[in-house]
C-alpha cells in the first residue's frame, strides 16, 4: 500500500515530504539531546526548555525555507521540463525549450533541448520520406493505370473469394456486364478458371508462384477468352488474383475453319484421286474393253481431273477468306497512308483522294511507298507518278503509276533487300492488295504491283461432299 | 463351287465404273446400288458374300448400313470392306468398330483392292 501511495505521489508533494520531515526530524533530535543533558546536569529545565524551542524553531524554519526555494527551484522546473518533453514526443511542436526556466538545472536543459531536436529531425526525416513514398506510389499507381487502362488485353483484379477489384476497359468490352464487386462467374464461365485458380494454389503450396491459363467462355456464351491467372501475394499471403485475358474467339473459329478446310480439300481431292487411280488401273491393265466403254472411263478421269482442279480451286479461295477474317490492328484510312508518303518526301506525287479504309500495318505501308516512291526517282527516268487507291469489292488496291521506265522484279527485290521490307508482304494485307494488276496507262505509263492474278483452275462439281 | 457375290455400295458413277470392271474380272459376280436404301433392299433379296461399301452415301452412312448387317443374324457372315475418302484413323477405327472386316482409304491401288476382296471371301470359303 505504501508502494501504491508513494508511486502517486508529485515530485513537488515528495519534496515537501521530505523537508518536513527533515525539519521535525532535527527538531525532535534537538528535543532529545537537551533532555539528555538536562538528565545528566540536573538543575532547573526552564533554559533547555527555551533552548530547545528555540533550536526547534530554528530548524523547522530553515527546512521550510530550503524546502521552498528547492521547489521553486528544482521541482517546478523539473516538472516543467517533463511538461515540455512530453508534449513535443506527442505532439508536432518544434520549439526550443526555454532554458532559463531550468538554469539551476545545470545541464538538464540543453539535454533536453537536443533531444527535443533530435526527435524533430527524425520527425522531418519520416515525415520527407512518407512524401517521397507518396509521390513514388502516385507515380506508380498513375503508371499501373495507364497501362491497365491501355493493356490491349482484358484485365480483371480479383478479391480471394473472386469478386472483382478492378478491371480495364478492354475487360468492359469484352465482357460488357462486368461490375466492381461483381462475382467473376457472373460474366465468365467459373469452371475453367477455378480450375486455373486450384492449380496455381497448388503450385504456390510447392512453392512455385506464376501463372495459370485458361479458356473460359463468357458467361453467355458469345466469346471464347484465352487468359492466365496470376496471384497477388501480400506477406506470403493470397490478396487476390489478376486475370488477363483476350478474345480467343476468332482465333478458336479460325483454327477449326482451317482444320475444316484441311479435312475438306484432303477429302476432296482423296476421291477423285483414288478414282482416276482405279479407271487408269483398268484402263491400262484390260486390253479387251469395249470402245464404248473406254470412251467413258476416258470421260469419266476428264471429270475427275475437273473436279480436282474445282476443289483446289475452292480450296484456294476458302484459305484466302480464313486469312483475311483477322487481322489484329484497328482498320488505316487510305488518306492518313497518303498524308503519310507525303510527309515522307512524296511532295512531288499526284494523289487521288480515297475514302477506303484498309485492314493493314498503316506504319508498314507508308514507309513501303515512300521507299519505292525514293528509288523510282533517284535515276532520274522516271516521273508523273501517280498514286491511288481502287476498291473492287472487299478488297483495296493501292496503284502506283509512272512515266517511264519499267521497274523490274529484280530492282525491286534489291530494293527491299537489306531493309526493314523482308517480310513485307507478310505485312501487306491491304485485302489481297498484291493481286493487283500490270496494266498500263497509255504508253510507257507503268503501275505497281505487277499483276499476280492466278490462272483459274476449271470449276465444276463443288469440292468435297 | 458356286461364283461368290460382291455388292458394291458406291455412289459415284466413274468410281463405281472403274470398281465394276475390276470386280467382275476378278471373277466375282457383281451388284451395284448408290444408296444406302437401295443398298438394305438389295441385302434383304439377295445376300452377297461381300459388301464393298463406301462410308459417304445418299440417304443412309456407310457405318450405318455395316451396323445393321451386323444386327440382322440373317446377314451374319457378310463381309464388309468399306472404303473412304476420308483419311483419318477416326474414321478406321469407327468402321472396324462397327464390324467392317477392312477398311481403304481413297486414293487406293486396285491391286490392293482386288487383293483385299480375294483375302476375305477366301476366309469365308469352306
Amino acid at each position: 500500500m505504501i508502494e501504491r501511495l508513494t508511486k502517486r505521489l508529485g515530485l513537488r508533494l515528495r519534496f515537501a515530504l521530505f523537508f518536513a520531515a527533515l525539519g521535525l526530524g532535527g527538531a525532535a533530535l534537538i528535543a532529545g539531546a537537551l533532555l539528555f543533558g538536562h538528565m545528566r546536569a540536573g538543575g532547573p529545565p526552564d533554559g533547555y526548555v527555551i533552548a530547545g524551542l528555540l533550536a526547534g524553531m530554528g530548524v523547522l524554519g530553515l527546512s521550510v525555507w530550503i524546502g521552498l526555494l528547492f521547489d521553486e527551484n528544482v521541482a517546478k522546473p523539473i516538472l516543467a521540463l517533463a511538461s515540455d518533453l512530453t508534449t513535443r514526443a506527442r505532439a508536432d511542436v518544434d520549439l526550443q525549450i526555454d532554458e532559463a526556466q531550468a538554469r539551476h538545472l545545470s545541464t538538464l536543459a540543453p539535454a533536453a533541448n537536443a533531444i527535443n531536436a533530435a526527435l524533430s529531425e527524425a520527425r522531418a526525416a519520416r515525415q520527407r520520406a512518407v512524401e517521397r513514398e507518396t509521390a513514388r506510389i502516385a507515380r506508380e499507381k498513375a503508371l499501373f493505370e495507364a497501362l491497365f487502362r491501355d493493356l490491349g488485353e482484358g484485365a480483371v483484379v480479383a478479391t480471394p473469394d473472386n469478386r472483382v477489384m478492378l478491371y480495364n476497359r478492354m475487360a468492359q468490352d469484352l465482357l460488357g456486364e462486368i461490375g466492381l464487386d461483381r462475382p467473376l462467374s457472373a460474366f465468365l464461365r467459373p469452371e475453367p478458371v477455378m480450375d486455373a485458380l486450384a492449380r496455381m494454389q497448388e503450385a504456390r503450396v510447392r512453392g512455385e508462384i506464376g501463372a495459370e491459363t485458361f479458356l473460359a467462355a463468357s458467361a453467355d456464351g458469345s466469346r471464347f477468352l484465352l487468359g492466365r491467372v496470376s496471384p497477388i501475394l501480400s506477406d506470403e499471403e493470397l490478396s487476390g488474383h489478376v486475370l488477363i485475358f483476350r478474345d480467343a474467339t476468332e482465333d478458336l473459329s479460325a483454327h477449326a475453319a482451317h482444320d475444316h478446310l484441311f479435312t475438306t480439300l484432303m477429302e476432296g481431292v482423296r476421291r477423285p484421286a483414288g478414282t482416276i487411280g482405279a479407271l487408269l488401273d483398268v484402263l491400262q491393265s484390260v486390253d479387251d474393253l469395249a470402245p464404248a466403254e473406254r470412251a467413258k472411263m476416258r470421260q469419266g478421269i476428264e471429270d475427275e481431273v475437273a473436279r480436282l482442279f474445282a476443289c483446289l480451286d475452292e480450296s484456294s479461295t476458302r484459305h484466302a477468306a480464313i486469312r483475311s477474317r483477322r487481322w489484329p490492328m484497328s482498320p488505316v484510312a487510305a488518306t492518313h497512308i497518303f498524308d503519310g508518303v507525303r510527309a515522307q518526301g512524296g511532295t512531288h506525287v499526284r494523289i487521288t483522294r480515297s475514302d477506303a479504309m484498309l485492314s493493314c500495318d498503316g506504319f508498314a505501308i507508308t514507309t513501303l511507298l515512300a521507299m519505292i516512291l525514293r528509288h523510282l526517282a533517284e535515276d532520274g527516268t522516271r516521273d508523273g507518278v501517280t498514286l491511288k487507291a481502287e476498291q473492287e469489292g472487299a478488297e483495296t488496291r493501292l496503284i502506283l503509276g509512272w512515266q517511264g521506265e519499267v521497274v523490274t522484279d529484280g530492282q525491286l527485290t534489291g530494293w527491299l533487300r537489306g531493309t526493314a521490307f523482308r517480310g513485307v508482304w507478310r505485312l501487306f494485307r491491304a485485302r489481297r492488295a498484291g493481286r493487283a494488276s500490270d496494266r498500263s496507262v497509255g504508253r510507257d505509263r507503268r503501275e505497281w504491283p505487277p499483276d499476280r492474278a492466278a490462272a483459274r483452275l476449271g470449276a465444276g462439281r463443288a469440292c468435297a461432299r | 463351287m458356286s461364283q461368290k457375290t460382291v455388292l458394291l455400295v458406291e455412289d459415284e458413277d466413274n468410281i463405281a465404273l472403274a470398281l465394276s470392271h475390276l470386280i467382275g474380272r476378278a471373277g466375282y459376280r457383281l451388284r451395284r446400288v448408290a444408296t444406302g436404301n437401295a443398298a438394305i433392299d438389295a441385302l434383304q433379296e439377295e445376300r452377297p458374300d461381300l459388301v464393298v461399301l463406301d462410308v459417304m452415301l445418299p440417304e443412309r452412312s456407310g457405318y450405318e448400313i455395316c451396323q445393321m448387317i451386323r444386327r440382322d443374324a440373317a446377314l451374319a457372315g457378310i463381309k464388309v470392306l468399306m472404303i473412304t475418302a476420308s483419311g483419318g484413323d477416326v474414321e478406321r477405327r469407327k468402321g472396324l468398330a462397327v464390324g467392317a472386316d477392312a477398311f481403304m482409304t481413297k486414293p487406293f491401288a486396285t491391286a490392293d483392292l482386288t487383293a483385299q476382296i480375294h483375302a476375305l471371301l477366301a476366309e469365308d470359303a469352306p
